[in-house]
């Protein structure tokens, strides 16, 4: 089967769905925060805080919903620690984030190594009593409606018009303020951030494994700047970069190309995302 | 403080140094330099590379030639194309991760390990280097501090225009010496662990971002932050973590310097 056929069959299009939505949830959950002006490339650390909180808890308490909500409180607290010491300590923005990203890595694979029995280093498996009945489809579908939810928050609410204006303006409200707006938009990219690792971990894979999700925040970057900073363009942007992934891994397989090739790979199809993004200005030399 | 914990200290601190330096050198000419840790990694397995193959001189032309094409691409990327300078340097940090191993794999059949082993620089070799460091991080304080045109271009482009500075001719010796200051501090970190692994950096380029953001445009303040973190490191390393979290601790200490400059700067 060569590489063409394979991009029309069903399966690949089934992954290319599941990759789909949960790129989009991720770029949204980077865009909301970053059109008040806080710019978190912690995704992966609230990423991986949501998918361990979720397994363990669903193994422990067998039940879905405090698993949820486990999850849920994992990706606020990890979303809005970076906000606090932004706001308390004028912490910068960006390399907190990117701290708290390696951080929580090394703390995933220190916890996973410690708690797991078998060789794979991973979370335990959700128990059958904890499993969310749901066809992925109305999760997919859900990824669609939240689409819809970030375009009404930013362009159709009071606090997502303030959202905007301080961006741009961070002076024309009082730190406390900011730091409140910032807050509840990262409190809604929580709740985003709850559904993709319910879909993806919870629903689909039914466990964590080390290292899925360390440079996926990344790639909700890519897909949040592709979008123009907009909610509606993120459902085409995350199409693109997710059929970029699935054919870059299809190229690993196919030509063996190791994963360090996929990496370069990864990194000139960003440069290419940047270069669509170019920005007409004078020259400052 | 014994005299082996005073060498250790300055075994940690030079190679970060150096990186930090070169992070307060782009940024003098506007560049918050996001692939500055990619670019250490790069520089480390050049440098392998060229000193098994060849000699020790080929080894750091060929860590400095890579690191300062990387810092041309970004340069050019956002001054002259304007492209998102996050983007960019994002996607030439993986570039540079995956050139690495990729580099490591074909050389040394491994993607994520080389042994320098005997291949490297004698103990006198060392010293010498480190002193020429030294010498480097005293000059870069001196320039950056003293000479005008480095002071006004940190203050406003807009008036370096005005001034009738060569804004282009200053970035790309920036970006020359930040290159240079880079590959020092790669090779560095490649000697004291005697092997390039695909985690020679450790954080510190990520590290060094979070000291230039709080040095500012002060040379001494970098100087003071790098010490005090490499102290703290080495204060870490005498306790007995598990490998998993020692890995963390350079983060760990990142955001505990941002946080204790605010409390300073708050006070």
């Amino acid at each position: 089967m060569t590489l063409i056929n394979i991009i029309f069959t069903a399966e690949f299009l089934e992954q290319l769905l599941s990759k789909w939505s949960l790129l989009l949830l991720i770029g949204l959950a980077f865009l909301l925060p970053l059109r008040a002006g806080f710019v978190n490339l912690g995704l992966s650390a609230q990423l991986i805080a949501t998918a361990l909180a979720m397994c363990f808890v669903a193994s422990y308490t067998e039940s879905t919903f405090i698993a949820i909500l486990a999850g849920l409180l994992a990706s606020s607290i990890f979303g809005i620690f970076p906000i606090w010491l932004w706001h308390k300590f004028k912490a910068n923005d960006i390399l907190t984030t990117l701290f708290l990203v390696y951080i929580t890595i090394s703390s995933a694979q220190f916890i996973l190594s410690s708690t797991s029995d078998s060789l794979a280093v991973a979370t335990p498996t959700i128990p059958k009593a904890a499993e969310l009945g749901v066809n992925i489809l109305i999760i997919q579908l859900l990824t669609l409606i939240c689409v819809l939810i970030a375009w009404i928050y930013l362009n159709h609410t009071t606090i997502g018009y303030k959202t905007r204006v301080i961006a741009n303006n961070p002076k024309t409200v009082s730190p406390k303020e900011r730091f409140k707006i910032v807050a509840i938009a990262t409190v809604l990219s929580s709740i985003f951030i709850t559904l993709a690792v319910l879909s993806d971990v919870y629903i689909s894979k039914g466990r964590y494994d080390s290292g899925d999700y360390d440079t996926v925040g990344f790639a909700g970057v890519v897909v949040a700047l592709l979008a123009l900073r907009k909610p509606i363009l993120t459902f085409v942007s995350a199409l693109i970069v997710g059929f970029l992934e699935m054919l870059f891994l299809l190229l690993s397989v196919f030509y063996k190309i190791p994963q360090m090739g996929a990496h370069i790979l990864y990194g000139v199809g960003i440069l290419f995302a940047a270069g669509l993004l170019i920005k007409k200005g004078e020259k400052t030399y | 403080m014994t005299i082996e914990f005073i060498e250790g200290l300055i075994r940690l601190a030079l190679p970060l140094c150096c990186i930090s330096l070169a992070g307060l050198l782009y940024s003098r000419v506007g560049l918050v330099n996001i692939a500055l840790d990619g670019q250490v990694v790069i520089a480390a397995i050049c440098y392998v590379v060229g000193t098994l193959s060849s000699s020790f001189p080929i080894g750091l032309l060929l860590a400095f030639l890579v690191t300062s094409l990387i810092g041309f691409i970004l340069f050019h990327a956002k001054e002259q194309l304007k492209l998102d300078a996050l983007l960019v340097g994002i996607g030439l940090l993986y570039i540079c991760y995956g050139s690495s191993g990729l580099i490591c794999k074909i050389f040394f059949g491994n993607p994520g390990y080389a042994l320098l082993g005997e291949g490297g620089i004698g103990e006198l070799e060392a010293k010498i280097l480190a002193a020429v460091i030294c010498l480097l991080i005293l000059v870069s304080e001196i320039y950056l501090r003293k000479v005008r045109v480095a002071k006004i271009i940190g203050e406003s482009k807009e008036l370096a225009i005005i001034e009738g500075i060569n804004i282009k001719r200053w970035c790309i010796w920036h970006n020359l010496a930040g290159a240079f200051l880079i590959s020092l501090g790669a090779i560095g970190l490649v000697e004291h662990g005697g092997s390039y692994t695909g985690q020679v950096s450790g954080g510190r380029g990520f590290l060094a971002l979070a000291i230039v953001a709080i040095a500012g445009h002060r040379g001494w303040v970098v100087l003071a932050w790098v010490i005090l973190f490499a102290a703290g490191q080495k204060l870490v390393y005498s306790v007995k973590v598990p490998s998993e979290l020692m890995e963390a601790t350079p983060y760990l200490l990142g955001i505990l310097i941002l946080v204790i400059r605010g409390f300073l700067k708050k006070n």
